[in-house]
């Protein structure tokens, strides 16, 4: 692309001669991640300054330059590469800890902070950043926030998404924007975490911090099966104790790390497995012993506790030592993410190693068995093409698995351009046209990280997942004949007492419970469940979720705003548009990290974007303590609500909440 | 013609790595773009831009193969990557596949026949290699002028402010104040430097014996105890051509002192070394004549006769002063981080200070070493005041080096900031 001498004499006035290259070196230098994608950009800006970035934007917008916002650069979707040429902006000099306030348990940073720094800055302190990425050390939060990263905590503590409280971020145009968790409407941070950086840069992150477990216990359990293995998680998790960490390996992968790290594992076992508690004392012991009688009560052969820190460290060393272990093998590493229920981790991984084989691929196979996401480190030479090509065949396959099992193409890496082609095998035509009508309502422009996430040819190649439920269709039908008589609707449920002249669209009519699933404790149901009906069949099956019994529907509890710390129980969700066609993101998976995050963009929304049809949430067994309600808030239209609401329903059909309120 | 791929004698043939030899292509392709290495890098947590970074080393050299990009050597921005590395190996030692990324930067400078010390101080040590008789007489009269200020008179004068003759103030800077000259020190103290049947060869490092003779008498006197020891009095390894100069010039000087030291008991006599930087060199020799196997034997037998003074330590050590306050040790080397004296080191100095010796994380800046602040004097300080930052931090009060250079540069660094730390040769604590 062709960088008018203008715009680069702009650029430079702006940040400074020095931090605007276009040599051929940085620009190379600048072409390539972690992944295999390389291409060059035409500039390079060295970003010295937060408040520098919006000035820059509006320049770039001004000169219609396409950028990408790069730090660390070691995500493995090639989310750095700037596709369209254009710039690169660097932002690993925003490095800054701004705050920590322990009091308050936050920590405001700049994009350009380092994991690993924020984690011994807060040390002192005795708190810490629970997100763990495996590249912590180098990782940036900035990367973290913009890929929805997460580690081997996640299960406990959740990924990057729990972790964000404020995010201020510059939109392509050069518009500033604060969102914040508190604010009322869709969960705005929740939406942009993992949106990869194509709606704008992040200029700061107020992230939580959490104080330090003063006790952590690691066992190394070995089980007969893998069924056996994932059971015994799914089994854990089900009564109540959450892992700290939970990483399992098969023993062809164990075999082949304690070759080069020597860390102890036993090499007999068909599956292994690492769990670590933590939390205080009495708790802790009384989670051990109810962990071991799970574990024995699976056929756990071997089981290991650390007797002390050194302990620990050996057993973690293997674990960590599984990459350097195939990067000396190969030139290059490709390491997949691809997630599926609990429950369907066994089969997959059966299947993926016959993928393997059929590849002639060299891999290890190492998965995080709580949340059901799997990392294969397939290890070639990407010199010999014929040897890479066989590798692209084995990951497609790999990650067509995935969704065949009803998991995802990315459980924490992203999908940036490396897993762009496979997002039509994921998601319906329907779904892709939302996220490309989302990108194009935040930047029409298509300059923020152009060309990542959505198919190009989605319309032709994505698939069918077949004809909608009649309640459903009912629905639609009405929708339909609203937009030819451009009536607007009021999206209304059991509880809703609102007054209003434009017709009422009730979900009454959706008020199936679909599947509750006990292998995975999850629950399918339709949005006009009341809430007392979720509670008895819940309580038939002995499990619960976290929502208080009392009036209302599922969908009114998730849309209102009212449950914030339910959207978090959420994995899966379908929703009707305004222009009649239906949704469908996520399902019985614990984390996904592919294409814009609807969950959060509908929680909340109060029916203004969408009606909310069919949800996906987390249970356990037993009685779980119900969330207090939040008092109702009516929702306060931002830059980006606009822009959407614009966008999605530019009619008009669904509520307004000021055009209702002035009602 | 792309110079990286021009064949020349001056670049290595393929490199040793822990995985077995690698062409230099091969080696460079192993990067896989982690990552890893960049906070790593003391010179990337300074100026966190992908230019200073290890990867970004590695990936110019594989471009530059590849004939993706044409290297100039007039070319600002890969003048600055090249001659801004510190040669440590920190990356290589966080790096999940070894990539050797210091000798790629030093095989690029090669290649691009790149000037990197002082023109004047380059020629000056050079002669140590080419003409050491010369290099000697010339160091003595240039430390009796020291002695009588005649390097004072020049700062004094400003000429010491013409570039190519900057890197005089900072040599005024670190250097001791009194520099007594070895041989006389010996003779004081009636310490032979020759035996009859020795079974091994001190070799002082250029440090040691011009600028601190006292650490060269206390390690001959230690090795005396243990063995019949003769001194190699101003003996080059090859070291300064490997990484300022020119490959050849290393491998003759190399091959001068692989056949001295074959001749004398048919080379199997121990060679002792008091700088890990010249341990680090003569470790990896063989790869320097891999292809030629009689030299890449006789190299290889040298490599395996080499002593660091870690193994001359007796077993029992009086403590030091200063055992109650906490002591670091600083690696400050070139190449290799990781080899087997940082570990002897290391365990020395846990026995002797317990809880109070810090480790040396790799994420922490270090001490440039091997005469990077003579090449990148402004980039120096700033790595330097980072460690300080880290020494201060810890309240360490004692900081051991493993190189008689580096602990010159460190002493420097302290000496306006925290004059309470005490810098020293770990040789020094015998």
């Amino acid at each position: 692309m062709h960088i008018p001498a203008a715009a680069r004499r702009t650029l430079q006035k702006q940040v400074g001669k020095e931090n605007v290259r276009y040599d051929d070196i940085s620009c190379l230098l600048h072409a390539y991640d972690c992944s295999l994608s390389r291409v060059r950009p035409d500039l390079v800006i060295h970003v010295q300054q937060a408040n520098q970035l919006a000035p820059l934007v509006k320049i770039l917008s001004r000169y219609r330059i396409p950028f990408v916002a790069r730090a660390a650069a070691t995500n493995h979707a090639g989310s750095c590469a700037a596709l369209k040429g254009g710039a690169i902006l660097n932002l690993a000099g925003l490095n800054h800890i701004l705050e920590i306030n322990i009091k308050e348990g936050y920590a405001l940073v700049e994009p350009g902070v380092v994991t690993e720094q924020l984690q011994q800055a807060l040390a002192p302190y005795g708190f810490f950043y629970a997100p763990d990425p495996a590249s912590q050390q180098v990782c940036t939060l900035g990367g973290n926030v913009a890929q929805n990263a997460s580690g081997s905590r996640c299960l406990k503590y959740g990924g990057t998404l729990d972790h964000v409280l404020e995010i201020s971020f510059v939109l392509p145009d050069g518009e500033t924007l604060t969102v914040s968790r508190r604010e009322a409407g869709p969960d705005w941070v929740g939406f942009l975490t993992g949106s990869e950086g194509t709606f704008g840069l992040i200029t700061q992150l107020k992230v939580k911090i959490l104080p330090k477990p003063k006790h952590i216990q690691t066992f190394l359990v070995t089980f007969p099966s893998l069924e056996e293995c994932v059971q015994t998680v799914t089994d854990l998790i089900a009564r109540g104790i959450v892992p700290r960490c939970v990483e399992a390996m098969d023993q062809l992968t164990a075999e082949s790390i304690e070759k080069f790290a020597h860390a102890g594992y036993p090499l007999h076992a068909p599956a292994l497995l690492i769990l670590e508690l933590d939390g205080e004392l009495p708790r802790l012991n009384r989670e051990k012993e109810k962990l071991e009688q799970i574990c024995r009560d699976h056929r756990a052969e071997q089981f290991i506790t650390a007797k002390n820190e050194t302990e620990r460290q050996r057993i973690w060393s293997g674990r960590r030592a599984a990459y350097a272990a195939m990067a000396r093998l190969a030139p290059n590493i490709q390491v997949c993410d691809g997630t599926v229920p609990r429950s369907a981790l066994p089969s997959t991984l059966r299947r993926v190693r016959q993928i393997l084989q059929d590849t002639q691929t060299r891999a290890s196979l190492l998965f995080h068995a709580g949340d059901g996401n799997f990392h294969p480190q397939l290890i070639f030479d990407e010199r010999n093409k014929l040897e890479t090509k066989r590798v692209h065949q084995a990951i497609k396959q790999i990650l067509q698995t995935c969704v065949d099992a009803g998991g995802t193409l990315s459980g924490e890496h992203g999908i940036g351009v490396e897993k762009r082609g496979l997002m039509s095998y994921a998601y319906d035509k329907n779904t892709l046209r939302l996220f490309a009508q989302i990108k194009q309502a935040l930047d029409p422009q298509q300059l923020a990280n152009p060309l990542k996430i959505i198919p190009l040819n989605y319309e032709e190649e994505s698939r069918d997942f077949g004809p909608l439920s009649p309640e459903i269709q009912t629905l639609c039908d009405q929708l339909n004949v609203a937009r030819a008589a451009t009536n607007s609707f009021f999206v209304t449920g059991a509880n809703s007492t609102l007054q209003t002249k434009s017709s009422q669209l009730s979900t009454r009519l959706l008020n199936r419970i679909l599947d509750i699933d006990l292998a995975n404790y999850t629950v399918t149901a339709q949005a006009g469940v009341t809430l007392a009906q979720l509670h008895r069949a819940l309580k038939a099956k002995h499990v619960s979720c976290s929502l208080p019994t009392g009036k209302g529907t599922l969908g009114g509890a998730f849309s209102s705003g009212r449950f914030p710390g339910f959207y978090t129980q959420v994995t899966g969700l379908q929703a009707l548009l305004a222009d009649g066609s239906c949704v469908r993101y996520g399902g019985k998976l614990t984390k996904n990290a592919a294409g814009y995050n609807l969950i959060r963009l509908f929680a909340g929304a109060q029916g203004t974007l969408g009606l909310v049809t069919e949800l996906t949430f987390k249970i356990k067994a037993g009685e779980q303590k119900a969330l207090p309600p939040k008092p109702w808030q009516p929702l306060q239209p931002n830059s980006l609500w606009k822009r959407l609401k614009e966008k999605l329903d530019p009619q008009g059909l669904w509520n307004t909440p000021a055009k209702e309120k002035n009602k | 013609m792309n110079p990286f791929l021009r064949f020349s004698r001056r670049r290595l043939d393929r490199l040793y790595t822990p995985f077995g030899p690698r062409t230099l292509y091969n080696s460079a392709a192993y990067c896989t773009r982690c990552g890893s290495c960049m906070q790593a890098c003391p010179l990337y947590q300074l100026i966190p831009q992908e230019t200073y970074s290890p990867r970004g080393r590695n990936q110019l050299l594989r471009l530059a193969l590849e004939q993706k990009i044409n290297p100039n050597a007039q070319d600002p921005v890969l003048l600055e990557l090249l001659q801004t590395c510190t040669l440590c190996g920190r990356c290589t030692q966080v790096c999940p596949g070894r990539v050797p990324t210091a000798e790629h930067v030093l095989e690029m400078r090669r290649a691009l026949n790149l000037q990197v010390l002082p023109k004047i101080l380059f020629s000056f040590l050079q002669w140590r290699e080419t003409r050491p008789r010369l290099f000697k007489k010339l160091a003595h009269v240039s430390l009796f002028l020291r002695r009588i200020y005649a390097l004072k008179f020049l700062r004094f004068s400003g000429l010491t402010l013409f570039p190519g003759l900057r890197w005089l103030n900072h040599l005024d800077c670190i250097l001791p104040k009194r520099t007594p000259n070895l041989q006389r020190l010996l003779r004081k103290e009636k310490v032979s430097t020759t035996a009859k049947n020795p079974t091994l060869i001190y070799l002082p490092s250029l440090e040691t014996e011009f600028l601190l003779p006292h650490l060269a008498l206390k390690i001959l006197k230690t090795a005396q105890k243990k063995a019949s020891v003769i001194t190699w009095s101003n003996t080059a390894t090859g070291l300064f051509s490997y990484v300022y100069g020119d490959l050849r010039q290393s491998r003759r000087t190399l091959r001068r002192l692989i056949k001295r030291h074959a001749r004398l008991a048919n080379g199997h006599l121990s060679l002792l070394t008091d700088s890990l930087d010249v341990y680090n060199f003569l470790k990896r020799a063989p790869q320097l004549f891999a292809g030629n196997p009689h030299w890449e034997e006789q190299a290889r037998q040298l490599a395996d006769s080499v002593q660091f003074v870690t193994d001359i330590f007796p077993k029992k050590l009086t403590l030091p002063p200063q055992q109650n306050n906490p002591a670091l040790l600083e690696y400050g080397t070139i190449l290799d981080r990781q080899s087997p004296p940082v570990k002897q080191a290391e365990a020395i100095l846990y026995t002797l200070f317990g809880k109070n010796f810090v480790e040396c994380l790799y994420t922490d800046a270090g001490a440039p070493a091997f005469g990077y602040a003579f090449a990148k004097g402004n980039r120096a300080d700033q790595i330097g005041l980072k460690t300080i930052e880290k020494i201060q931090r810890a309240q360490i009060k004692t900081v051991f080096t493993l190189s008689g250079l580096t602990a010159l540069e460190l002493a420097y660094l302290f000496k306006h900031v925290s004059p309470a730390v005490r810098v020293q040769h770990l040789a020094d604590i015998i």
